[in-house]
């Protein structure tokens, strides 16, 4: 009913996105820490701060892959007990599932690979998908060509590696390998790669698979720093470069409505800021560089997408003008099927309008009034009172020999 | 044949077998000239924090306000246990701790001594970690008495003052340990022993009672010394003491944050070998150095921390000096930021050098830039060794070398033809031969005399302390004349041949010996190296014998003059050999550094470094350096007493 009432042009507008090339129907987040040890204490709060941020922004936590080498909240060392900050005014606590206010909470934190499941062939699996078939779909990326994937990873690292645990690390080359797998296997539609690390810059220049952003947070050579340490806690709380990358995203991403452009975040970094080099590489995309500064951050770090109706069939420009008329036959066909009872059954109209149900819900209700004849009606009610009567002689039967 | 025969041909050749001894002593030279451009800038580094872990300095130290009150109240305390009975205040301390809510035990322990007994008690307590999870443990120090003897009020007050404040903390990783020792160097020792071990079997010399409490692996210990009384007294700097038995030493990260914690964070200067004003000049960094090197060769404890060194458990001791503007909070405060830091350890201390030379507090020479200053003076003596190996190889010099007689008819040489290609010469036999070396002979000297170095060992760590002075008088008297007997009796009447392997065996024994031991404890082999250094110059000295007995037969001028040039050659050189021989060195170190304790109070200290502390000095004198000297004295005067128809 309504549905007829709807002005085309809006229908016509629903329908857009099919015409646009870009589009992506889910969001998915990887967020790597890759170095344990208490004094490593920042590297798991920037990864436990993009975790809050890309929750915030409305990525749901089954879609968010959180690997934790290790607990600092829980480290004897710890002097705040249960807590892990980002900031030494500890302000926010992101370990706590209520926070500071209470409508920041954020529900806990859900750690899909933490301690010794952080390894380099976990990570590859999980970016591949290549697991035995036990592995639990929690813990898997259940991405599709339409899902937007970001990868957000931190640690201690050099030129074209990063360190895995101490024990191991992961090559520029492993990693653009394992993403190119991923476009064969069209596992993801984009995808946005973000290191915090030293000489991060190095670990993306192998990539070669379309549809990869990527950002590091220093040149070769260069030195990734701390922001700054909490004399409390004893170690340093967050690094430079994701300690801006939440400024921009806690002051100007202030909702899921929110409309800036990647470009405005990728200008964020400056020298001055980050005492790095920062750097994009943008060539993998469609578009190169004009095109994707102007794409939304919410593309990667919120849960906004465009819906796709799938057709099935060749699309025509003339598909959608098919499927109005046919909701129109369907409006249509509605509106005298809801006239017609209107004048004979008055009972009818009166239960609905009681319930206050719409029109539609009648489709459903019709099943159990359909069959209003009397005699059916008289049949019902005499086989239940033979029940009746059978359950009452049996009672009595039983009560004569429990006396006896 | 061709190239062998060159090369052994080569081996006579003149330059070749003069250039040892100006080697040796171009080796000894360059190791001491090695050790003083340590100092220069371009040669020892600044220190840096190596372990990641660490963070020093890094905390706010709240250990302040009413805990001082509590200090203060403590060092009372402290003071009226002081005028008690040991037993009283063995339990006193035992009281306090246990207040605390520490888990106290005590430990007695003996020595016995050069006839004497050094006894004390141990009092110690345990601070579980509350979230700690007991595999490993730091120890908080302060002994009764400092390493000079004075009471250690202020730091046994600070120590329980530190357990109560760390009680209330829930942020270690690691147990604390609490130690209040009887005295800063057996104490520890028998303690530090008695973690270590799980049963003690009491020996004659030795009864430590084992330790009913302990906790996990030592990660770090720090010891207090700050002897202020009761009304306090407030210091200028803060002395670090960190060398430990036998020249080990802690790693140097455990320095390093000591000193970046006391000085960047705390605002207190540091120093070290109580070098007050160290104006970080060429001079007072010599200066460091040498006191460092004396410390550590001589090997005993410096502190209560010495004794952890041989367990692998890097310590310090903190040691206030001076009279300035720094209380006990600052040094409370400063012990707290230290074992933060220590707190913050993932693994036992590794990734500093535990092999360096300090020459200031922020300064320092790694062991790849020092080492070969030891090893090359090591060297020299090899060097010596395998030239007179070659020397004892080569055939006794034939008649052609030897004077004419009249009447005699000169036998011609035994020669030899050698063929190279087209070239033909003719070689003396003697220099293509290598004479057979009897070896039984010198390798029973060498192996004797070293042996016998086993009597002086034992005679000086199981006299008496009274005896120990004449004990020694008569060992130096010994060792001065037993190389002459040696002489006199037994090298004087071997062929020069065997002397000569006798003297190489022994040099190549020092030389090993040296060089590994310098790996070990570098000062020691250095200054050894130094003070062995004339052994590779020894040659027998010119026969006084000979001469004498041809002046009997035969009067004559040139004799007389012969015999006292010989004497003016033997004379000085036999004094100079003397003044370096073990005993004597003994004798001036007494003088320099024992000035009123004397011959018996030095001799005690080395029987207590060797049965009490373990400390290898003295067996290095006896077994290693006294041996080599007398081998070298014995080779020195054969020659004195060499008859002159030997060589026919």
């Amino acid at each position: 009913m309504r549905l007829t009432n709807f002005p085309s042009w809006l229908l016509a507008l629903l329908a857009l996105p099919l015409f646009t090339a870009a589009v992506h129907t889910s969001n998915w987040a990887v967020l790597v820490s890759t170095s344990r040890f208490w004094f490593n204490y920042r590297h798991l709060a920037n990864t436990l701060s993009l975790y809050r941020t890309v929750k915030r922004l409305g990525i749901p936590d089954n879609q968010i892959i959180l690997m934790l080498p290790d607990d600092m909240a829980c480290n004897p060392r710890n002097t705040f007990t249960g807590s892990v900050f980002n900031d030494k005014s500890r302000m926010l606590d992101l370990y706590d599932d209520k926070g500071a206010l209470e409508d920041l909470g954020m529900g806990g934190i859900e750690v899909d690979y933490r301690g010794n499941e952080v390894t380099v062939e976990n990570f590859i699996r999980l970016l591949t998908d290549r697991w035995p078939s036990s592995h639990p779909h929690s813990k898997r990326l259940m991405t599709g060509p339409q899902s937007n994937v970001l990868i957000y990873m931190t640690g201690h690292g050099g030129n074209e590696f990063l360190k895995f645990q101490d024990s191991e690390e992961i090559s520029s080359f492993d990693l653009a390998d394992a993403f190119e797998q991923m476009y064969e296997k069209k596992r993801y539609h984009e995808m946005l790669f973000m290191i915090d690390t030293c000489q991060a810059n190095t670990m993306y220049s192998a990539f070669y698979s379309p549809g990869v952003l990527a950002t590091g947070s220093s040149a070769r050579d260069q030195s990734s720093y701390s922001h700054h340490a909490d004399q409390d806690v004893g170690v340093a709380v967050i690094d430079r470069w994701t300690y801006f990358y939440l400024e921009f995203l806690e002051t100007r991403m202030n909702s899921t409505s929110s409309d800036i452009r990647l470009g405005e975040l990728f200008d964020y970094m400056t020298f001055d800021r980050v005492h790095s080099d920062a750097g994009v590489r943008y060539d993998l995309l469609e578009g190169r560089e004009q095109a994707v500064r102007e794409r939304r951050v919410l593309d990667f770090f919120g849960n906004v997408q465009g819906v796709e109706i799938e057709t099935g069939t060749q699309e025509t420009q003339n598909d959608w003008k098919k499927d109005l008329e046919a909701l129109q036959e369907l409006g249509a066909r509605a509106e005298s099927q809801q006239t017609a009872p209107k004048s004979k059954d008055k009972n009818a109209t009166a239960s609905t309008a009681a319930n206050g149900m719409p029109n539609v819900s009648r489709v459903s209700l019709d099943m159990a009034q359909g069959g209003g004849s009397w005699l059916k009606k008289m049949a019902g009610a005499a086989s239940l009172a033979v029940l009746g009567g059978a359950w009452m002689a049996s009672n009595k039967l039983t009560k004569q020999y429990a006396v006896k | 044949m061709a190239l062998s025969a060159r090369l052994l041909a080569l081996r006579r050749s003149p330059v070749l077998l003069k250039l040892p001894p100006y080697l040796s002593a171009l080796c000894i030279l360059v190791g001491l000239g090695w050790l003083l451009i340590l100092p220069l800038n371009e040669y020892s580094r600044q220190t840096y924090i190596s372990e990641n872990a660490i963070l020093p300095g890094q905390v706010h130290t709240y250990f302040g306000g009413s805990e001082h009150n509590v200090f203060r109240a403590y060092r009372q305390e402290v003071y009226g246990l002081s005028e008690r009975s040991d037993h009283e205040r063995i339990a006193g301390l035992g009281s306090v701790m246990r207040e605390q809510g520490l888990k106290v035990a005590n430990q007695s322990y003996s020595w016995h001594v050069a006839g004497e007994e050094i006894s004390g008690t141990n009092v110690s307590g345990l601070l579980k970690g509350p979230r700690a999870d007991a595999t490993e443990a730091m120890v908080l120090m302060a002994a009764w008495r400092n390493f000079e003897g004075e009471i250690n009020y202020s730091g046994v007050a600070l120590a329980l003052t530190l357990a109560r404040y760390f009680k209330r903390w829930s942020i270690w990783s690691k147990d604390i340990l609490v130690l209040i020792s009887e005295d800063s160097t057996y104490g520890p020792e028998a303690w530090v022993s008695a973690y270590h071990t799980t049963s003690i079997v009491p020996t004659a010399s030795r009864n430590i009672s084992s330790l009913p409490i302990k906790a996990g692996a030592l990660q770090g210990a720090v010891a207090l010394d700050y002897p202020a009384g009761p009304w306090g007294q407030r210091f200028d700097k803060l002395d670090i003491a960190y060398d430990g038995i036998n020249g080990a030493l802690p790693n140097l990260d455990l320095f390093n944050t000591a000193v970046q914690v006391a000085s960047s964070q705390m605002g207190i200067g540091c120093s070290l070998h109580n070098l007050k004003d160290h104006s970080d000049s060429y001079k007072d960094r010599l200066k460091t150095i040498s006191k460092g090197l004396i410390t550590q060769s001589v090997g005993h404890a410096t502190g209560p921390h010495s004794a952890f060194m041989p367990y692998h458990v890097d310590a310090i001791t903190l040691k206030t000096i001076g009279d300035g503007w720094h209380d006990e909070m600052t040094l409370g405060r400063t012990t707290e930021s230290l074992f933060r830091s220590i707190n913050n350890l993932l693994e036992h201390l590794h990734q500093s050098f535990f092999f360096y030379v300090l020459m200031n507090t922020n300064r320092f020479v790694s062991i790849g830039n020092y080492l070969p200053a030891a090893m090359i003076i090591a060297g020299s003596f090899s060097i010596s060794a395998l030239a007179l190996w070659v020397q004892s190889g080569k055939p006794t010099p034939s008649e052609g070398t030897k004077p004419m007689r009249p009447g005699e008819k000169r036998k011609q040489p035994g020669m030899t033809v050698v063929k190279d290609g087209k070239n033909v010469a003719l070689v003396p036999k003697e220099d293509l031969e290598v004479v057979e070396r009897k070896m039984f002979i010198p390798a029973a000297v060498v192996l004797g005399v070293h042996l016998a170095g086993f009597i002086p060992l034992y005679l000086l760590n199981h006299v008496d302390r009274s005896n120990l002075p004449y004990t020694f008088i008569t060992l130096t008297a010994a060792t001065v004349i037993l190389p002459q007997y040696l002489a006199r009796h037994f090298l004087s009447n071997l062929p020069p041949q065997q002397i000569c392997t006798i003297q190489s065996l022994s040099l190549l024994l020092l030389g090993a010996t040296l060089s590994t031991l310098s790996t070990l404890n570098f000062s020691l082999a250095f200054l050894l190296g130094l003070l062995c250094s004339p052994l590779s110059f020894v040659r027998p000295l010119p026969s006084l014998r000979f001469s004498l007995e041809q002046s009997t037969r035969y009067v004559s001028v040139d004799d007389a003059a012969g015999i006292a040039a010989n004497l003016a050659v033997v004379g000085p050189i036999s004094v100079m050999f003397v003044a370096v021989s073990p005993p004597v060195v003994l004798w001036v170190v007494k003088g320099m550094f024992f000035g009123s304790a004397g011959a018996e109070g030095m001799l005690v200290e080395m029987a207590r470094g060797w049965v009490a502390q373990g400390v290898w000095t003295g067996a290095v004198i006896w077994g290693v350096w006294w041996p080599v000297w007398v081998v070298g004295g014995s080779v020195l005067w054969s020659g004195c007493w060499r008859r002159p128809a030997d060589d026919e």
